[in-house]
């Protein structure tokens, strides 16, 4: 019975998750329970610890910076200005308007790198713009949750954070390595789009405009709404990855620089900047809890065994790297039909770390995999959370079938792109071992 | 008597305010650094621990305002089946009897080892400041005890009925994650 408590673990964890209770509390007291046959009454000191450990590491302060910056640019109105100004370039073309919203969605996920958010914010000025030319409502469903799940691979992404701090990798190389992936991803959902739309035009239709814009108007429009947000995350990002800056520094640079552009723009307005603010510390505070109990999981997880268990259940199989990552990519992508990204990374990195080290992967190889997968399975029906948060703001004229068909050409996209990645590690690597040098 | 209770959920809203003017403050620290290292070549002693003092302090002083608000991610495809009052029942059983208890415990953990701190005046060991560290902890603590509070305040409205899980009472209201 006593050896079995790793398993019994998950086991609890998921029916206390299924239950309805949050996350983050669903962790925690799984670990209390549990945690009292080791550790006894010197249990909540124990406890403890992982909260001060949580609450004392420099790396997870950039979390609040990152989401500030994404934060500020949505609230204020920069966000849809840029949607429009992207709508004047990519509308005319067959799909434009789902184009635009996969642009947005990219430019918005290396801003936010907050998932569910993305998708919010951009589907609910893309939908009602897409339900107006009479786009295919496959098509707007899937756009709109295969851009929200960019936010996982296009840097600077939370889920980077996290891993890089658990993993203990540098953040700044796992940033590089994700980066040819997530254009990747972007350049094959775009060029599906194209094409789609293409020989099906009533699928996505192109958008006459009612009147033609000039050039010169289109370079201004194009100038105020497009290049800030741009220069902005490009500076951040460069910054990051030539190692000028620390992460966090990258990140509180980013938000001073979007408050800036706002200011400049006169959208800051006081209501704008405290709504920032309380979604800011709301969104820290619901990722930093489950830090806290995805630590207090694994440690108690581990002292109760856990790690033995999986590395003798490894062992006895006797399997080769490519088996073995296959395994772990399967577990990973069976996780994330239930559980939010923090917590698969905060469960599931510290067992596996010891893993693949011992097999000798390529750590960011395998992060890079990792990310993939969990956006892929983000997107996977019939429980993907993408569907979920798609549902809180679709029109009610679109049904899940029109969601789940929808999403299907991008789940084969993004597995595309991990098949590259698995096939070809250099487009992984490559940018990383830059840095190094 | 539960009116009156209800209304010390202006506690997690105190602490939200604080918490904002931490983030606002923790921009400016490491503006702050930043500027000083790279314009005047002289990196303050002081900006790594206030960087993460800040980060730990305002995700727990935020804890309590969230849970108020629903900012903690709920997997309920599953559970939103169940009737609204099951759900509730479900809510309550865990907030009164496992969350509320291991929170209160933190806090009492954290609030012994805040007093500690304060008496020994005990100091960051590692780092060249050597600041004081009561006053991380004492945030810490502070943080723990009123998510302790809001976990009973919400547990009371869900035996009252008041509040469906997932949704914030207040307006407030946002969609997390």
């Amino acid at each position: 019975m006593i050896e079995l408590i790793p398993l019994w673990m998950f086991i609890i964890l998921f029916v206390f998750v299924f239950l309805g209770i949050p996350v983050a509390l669903s962790l925690i007291v799984t670990s209390v329970v549990f945690g009292f046959f080791t550790f006894g009454d010197m249990l909540f000191n124990q406890l403890y610890g992982a909260i001060l450990h949580t609450a004392s590491n420099f790396t997870l302060s950039s979390i609040p910076l990152f989401i500030l910056m994404g934060a500020i640019l949505e609230k204020t109105g920069l966000a849809l200005r840029l949607f429009q100004a992207l709508q004047l370039w990519f509308g005319r073309l067959p799909g434009g308007l789902a184009l635009s919203t996969i642009v947005m969605c990219a430019i918005f996920a290396a801003a936010s790198g907050v998932v569910g958010a993305v998708e919010i914010v951009v589907g609910m000025m893309a939908l009602p713009a897409m339900a107006k030319y009479k786009y295919n409502k496959g098509l707007m469903a899937g756009t709109v949750c295969a851009g929200g799940s960019l936010g996982t691979i296009i840097p600077p992404s939370i889920v980077v954070v996290v891993y890089a701090s658990m993993a203990q990798l540098s953040i700044g190389q796992l940033f590089a390595a994700s980066l040819i992936p997530g254009v990747m991803m972007v350049a094959f959902f775009m060029i599906y789009m194209v094409v789609a739309c293409y020989f099906k035009k009533d699928l996505g239709p192109a958008v006459i405009l009612e009147q033609q814009v000039a050039l010169s108007e289109k370079l201004l429009i194009t100038a105020k709404a497009i290049l800030p947000p741009l220069l902005l995350i490009s500076s951040v990002l460069g910054s990051l990855l030539l190692g000028i800056a620390s992460p966090t520094e990258a990140a509180a640079v980013g938000a001073a620089g979007a408050a800036l552009i706002a200011l400049v723009f006169r959208e800051l307005s006081w209501p704008s900047f405290i709504g920032a603010l309380k979604t800011t510390i709301q969104i820290t505070a619901m990722i930093m809890m489950i830090v806290v109990g995805g630590t207090m999981f694994t440690s108690i997880f581990a002292v109760s065994g856990g790690g033995w268990m999986i590395v003798d259940a490894i062992n006895s199989l006797d399997i080769g790297v490519y088996q073995l990552t296959f395994i772990l990519m399967a577990v990973i992508f069976l996780a994330g039909f239930v559980l939010d990204w923090i917590s698969i990374v905060l469960i599931f990195v510290p067992i596996f770390t010891p893993l693949i080290k011992t097999a000798g992967i390529d750590p960011i190889w395998f992060a890079v995999m990792f990310m993939v997968v969990i956006q892929t399975s983000y997107l996977t029906p019939p429980m993907a959370p993408s569907i979920f948060y798609l549902k809180s703001i679709a029109p009610s004229d679109m049904t899940y079938r029109h969601m789940y068909q929808g999403v299907m050409p991008f789940v084969i996209l993004q597995l595309l792109v991990l098949l590259s990645v698995v096939m070809f590690p250099m487009a992984a690597t490559y940018l990383p071992s830059l840095i190094t040098n | 008597m539960n009116a009156l209770f209800l209304r010390l959920d202006g506690v997690s809203d105190l602490l939200a305010k604080i918490s904002m003017a931490m983030v606002v403050m923790l921009v400016a620290s490491i503006l702050y650094e930043v500027v000083s290292r790279y314009a005047f070549g002289a990196p303050t002693l002081w900006s790594f621990d206030i960087s993460y003092m800040l980060n730990g302090a305002l995700f727990l002083l935020a804890s309590g305002y969230s849970l108020k608000v629903e900012a903690h991610v709920r997997i309920d495809f599953l559970s939103s089946r169940l009737s609204l009052r099951h759900q509730q029942l479900i809510n309550l059983f865990f907030y009164f009897f496992l969350i509320g208890p291991s929170f209160f415990f933190l806090s009492y953990v954290a609030g012994e080892k805040a007093i500690s701190a304060w008496i020994t005046a005990e100091v960051e060991s590692v780092s060249p400041w050597s600041p004081l560290v009561w006053p991380f902890y004492g945030a810490i603590a502070i943080g723990l005890m009123a998510f302790t509070l809001q976990v009973y305040i919400d547990g009371i409205r869900y035996l009252q009925g008041d509040k469906t899980p997932g949704k914030s009472v207040t307006k407030d209201d946002m969609n997390h994650d």
